[in-house]
């Protein structure tokens, strides 16, 4: 067995350990000159909030991690091109979103092909009745009352546009400036998307709202 | 003032988004107009309910080999830089961890920690993703990575176990106190003396078996 690895895998981090944090902007510089053990210290600082943006986004902890993982490898390649004006958490969630969002896109376009596939291999008659509705167990019912469940029922219907809008300003707490700077979009666009998406939330919890 | 403009008012509002001549509007649509306050109210019930389903901050599974992946990741970037520029042409030793998938493993034994990563195909898609390794062949083995020098590790799948078999050769036995953290299972059975470490999925299915081997033998798990 080589060793070498071994060697590399064991690398102590040589950040000092004391009171002392150091900023981002200065663990920034270190990493975009090459300093693994800064980056490694970003990772640990970010990855809970990358790895939970990822995780509202595609709804699945294994895609997730899958993502964070692909969203810092990203952020290590770019930083040289980062530029001082942006935050760091904010260009990483734009990262975090664009690796997120290709995903999606990708995956919609290949359930897409697979439904089409199946649609030539199941030949279906025109007429044919569609399948019935099926009404709700009575307990799954009740555990859906819970306002929490009804509420991520109520957002995963949103767009995928009006559900990250919502969800950085609401969970992340991010300005409208800071979630155009991740989606690419103007503010005006993150006010009137997060505007809908409220609208449609309240609109689809409504029901929810006044059986409380 | 419109109700649109009520409307938008209101949303920068709750977001903390308003300039002095809108915050003074704002004030006095607050004290007068009960449709505003109760729209206001709803807003933010609505907004603290989302915070509660939903985490800004959420530690991912094996937060430890979260860290190591990306920096043996950025090492075989490094690696692959390296020798890309190598103005010389002298071939670069190959690095042994994993290439385009990694499965998260962090065994922790005794004072010696072992990593082991396993690279899992489907070898009818060739696609990324998290693969449990399943009976018929479905996947393979990629690569496997151990730090630790006296300790070799391979991987392969088993029809005897219907499971991926990580074999730890130089470890004298996987100690039943240090529970071995796997990405997505369900459960987990630590070794015990003859037997293997188990991983099972949520079908209750043996996914990943683990054992101390000795060079040269076949692995014995039952």
């Amino acid at each position: 067995m080589q060793v070498s690895s071994a060697q590399i895998f064991l690398m102590p981090i040589n950040l000092e350990t004391t009171s002392h944090q150091p900023a981002d902007s200065e663990l920034v510089s270190l990493a975009a000159g090459g300093d693994t053990a800064a980056f490694d210290e970003l990772v640990t600082r970010y990855r809970g909030k990358v790895y939970a943006l990822a995780m509202n986004m595609v709804k699945s902890d294994a895609d997730a991690w899958d993502l964070s993982q692909e969203a810092f490898i990203k952020a290590w390649k770019a930083l040289p091109a980062f530029k001082e004006e942006s935050r760091f958490y904010t260009w990483l969630y734009r990262i975090t979103h664009n690796v997120c969002y290709d995903w999606m896109r990708k995956r919609r376009l290949r359930d897409s092909e697979e439904f089409e596939e199946q649609l030539h291999a199941d030949s279906v008659a025109v007429h044919a009745p569609t399948a019935p509705q099926v009404a709700e167990l009575p307990d799954r019912a009740a555990d859906h009352r819970e306002l929490g469940a009804e509420i991520a029922t109520a957002i995963n219907k949103l767009s995928e546009d009006h559900r990250v809008v919502v969800l950085l300003r609401e969970v992340n707490g991010l300005s409208y400036e800071e979630i155009a700077e991740v989606t690419d979009a103007s503010t005006g666009t993150v006010m009137s998307r997060l505007f809908y998406a409220r609208k449609k939330l309240q609109s689809l919890l409504q029901e929810t709202y006044d059986s409380l | 003032m419109t109700p649109s403009e009520k409307s938008l008012l209101l949303h920068k509002l709750i977001d903390g988004e308003l300039d002095e001549p809108e915050k003074v509007a704002a004030e006095r649509l607050l004290e007068t107009d009960p449709m505003f306050r109760a729209e206001l109210e709803s807003l933010r019930k609505l907004g603290d309910e989302m915070r509660r389903g939903f985490p800004a901050d959420l530690e991912p599974p094996s937060p430890d080999f979260f860290n190591t992946r990306i920096r043996h990741q950025i090492e075989e970037e490094q690696y692959a830089e390296a020798n890309r520029t190598n103005s010389r042409g002298k071939e670069l030793p190959e690095p042994r961890g994993m290439r385009w998938f990694a499965f998260p493993w962090a065994v922790a034994a005794a004072s010696l920690v072992v990593a082991v990563a396993l690279g899992l195909q489907d070898r009818d898609t060739g696609e990324r993703g998290l693969a449990w390794a399943g009976p018929g062949g479905q996947t393979s083995v990629g690569t496997t990575y151990t730090p630790a020098a006296v300790v070799e590790a391979d991987a392969f799948f088993s029809d005897a176990a219907q499971a991926t078999v990580i074999r730890l050769t130089g470890l004298p036995r996987i100690p039943s106190e240090r529970e071995i953290a796997g990405h997505s299972a369900a459960s987990y059975r630590p070794s015990h003396v003859g037997t293997p470490v188990e991983i099972r999925d949520r079908g209750g299915r043996i996914s990943v078996a683990m054992l101390s081997g000795v060079p040269g033998q076949p692995p014995n798990f039952f």
